[in-house]
């Protein structure tokens, strides 16, 4: 009996996930920021274990943040609150393998720019935060353009030093 | 001797004159022509976009990007003009906070079924008597109160909305009747991949949704040289423009932008990441037609 009353249990609450799982995520409430106060980013950072080195930008309400990841040399700046703005450089490439990258790319895109040296090939992406982002969202920011740095160092020749 | 002194003096008094009254000369409007508008808008650089409402014969839009602000200019029947920016809904809070001190502007909360955002407005009367410097003013005036209204809006705008890490059909299809975007859907070649061909503006958009788990909207436009490709890339943030040269069929560039929404999405972060767009597809067009 005792058997038939567990079976009985795991059947329903595998149901009962497997609703959960066919409808995707529930709903919950959250706060969503219309413009992304430093106090948050850094918050952020410090939950990510991410080791970071302010800095002011040029432009006042401008922050840039300096940190390595998986060997990467990452800056994120915070535009005020407004938006964020994450890139990494890589050695030059030429416009048809930027390109190449941009085309499959769908959470960070290629630049070549100019920089002290000459030219640089940069990997970029931003999060317009003026329409509202959760903290999830620039976690997952975060989270993703390190995914993004691994996968083009694979794809470019080698990353600079 | 004595005629030269009068010859100068009379010059002086000729000089005086006319630094006296600057405004002499100046044309003063009671009725302004839609030329005119445009004409004051070109001697600004302002780059715009000049459409006649669908719902007001008698109202005309001016829309152009100003300081990375996108702006609309309301001429109704040449009697007044109206400059407005839209920025995301905030608490009423904050409108009365503006309100209260600004002199040459007002904010309003728009928020119904249908509408979910602020506003910036600010009017001109132009029945009275206006001159294109008055015009010009009443522009880079508005400059001002718009920094300063973005700047009061964004530090405490928080609030508790209902997020979620993936979204499914039917979420993204309520969004998109509720923007009032008649769209066609299309199957995608992957399993829960979904694609939503509809217009915006008479460009020709796609939204692919990726599982719920992300979102990307995509335009085409004429194949452009990679090096100008990578010139709108440098200049510009939240898209990227990509050369696509298929070996069947003719090259094309497209202008993309793709949400993340495993973080956590509510609908009013959608419908920013879908309303935005629209901006980011006049610039490129502006660019390539250049």
């Amino acid at each position: 009996m005792r058997q038939l009353a567990l079976i009985g249990g795991l059947a329903v609450l595998a149901v009962m996930l497997g609703s959960n799982l066919a409808h995707g995520q529930k709903a919950q409430t959250e706060k969503v920021f219309r413009g992304l106060p430093s106090k948050e980013l850094e918050s952020i950072l410090k939950e990510l274990d991410i080791k970071f080195k302010k800095a002011p930008g040029e432009k006042p309400g401008v922050f840039f943040y300096d940190f390595e990841r998986n060997q990467f040399k990452i800056r994120l700046y915070n535009y005020n609150g407004s938006d964020l703005w994450i890139d990494a450089s890589f050695p030059k490439l030429k416009l048809q393998e930027i390109n190449r990258w941009n085309q499959q790319a769908k959470f960070s895109r290629v630049v070549l720019v100019k920089d002290n040296d000459g030219e640089a090939t940069s990997l970029e992406s931003q999060l317009d935060c003026r329409g509202g982002v959760t903290l999830g969202m620039v976690r997952q920011f975060i989270r993703r353009f390190q995914g993004e740095a691994q996968a083009f160092a694979k794809f470019a020749p080698k990353k600079k030093e | 001797m004595i005629f030269k002194k009068l010859i100068l003096i009379l010059l002086l008094v000729l000089v005086l004159h006319t630094r006296a009254s600057p405004g002499q000369d100046a044309k003063v409007y009671k009725n302004i022509s839609m030329e005119t508008v445009e004409e004051i808008l070109k001697g600004l650089a302002i780059d715009f976009k000049k459409t006649p409402s669908p719902t007001n014969k008698k109202l005309t839009i001016f829309t152009f990007e100003r300081n990375k602000y996108k702006l609309a200019l309301h001429a109704f029947a040449g009697q007044d003009l109206m400059l407005v920016a839209e920025f995301p809904a905030v608490p009423l809070a904050y409108i009365n906070q503006w309100n209260r001190g600004a002199q040459f502007s007002r904010a309003v909360l728009y928020q119904d079924a249908k509408n979910d955002f602020s506003a910036l407005e600010a009017n001109l009367d132009v029945a009275g008597g206006v001159t294109d410097d008055t015009i010009r003013h009443f522009i880079r005036r508005y400059d001002d109160e718009i920094k300063r209204f973005d700047k009061l809006l964004f530090p405490a705008a928080v609030r508790e909305e209902e997020v979620v890490t993936k979204v499914p059909s039917d979420r993204l299809e309520k969004i998109l009747k509720g923007m009032e975007i008649p769209f066609k859907k299309i199957a995608g070649k992957e399993a829960d991949t979904f694609s939503y061909e509809f217009e915006r503006d008479t460009f020709k958009v796609r939204l692919h949704n990726f599982k719920g788990e992300d979102l990307m909207l995509q335009a085409a436009f004429k194949a452009i040289p990679p090096t100008d490709v990578n010139k709108y890339n440098f200049n510009r943030k939240f898209i990227r423009v990509v050369l696509y040269q298929p070996e069947k069929g003719k090259s094309y560039t497209a202008l993309e932008t793709n949400l993340d929404c495993q973080g956590g999405v509510s609908d009013r972060i959608i419908r920013y990441f879908i309303d935005t767009f629209d901006g980011e597809l006049i610039e490129f067009a502006k660019f390539i037609a250049k």
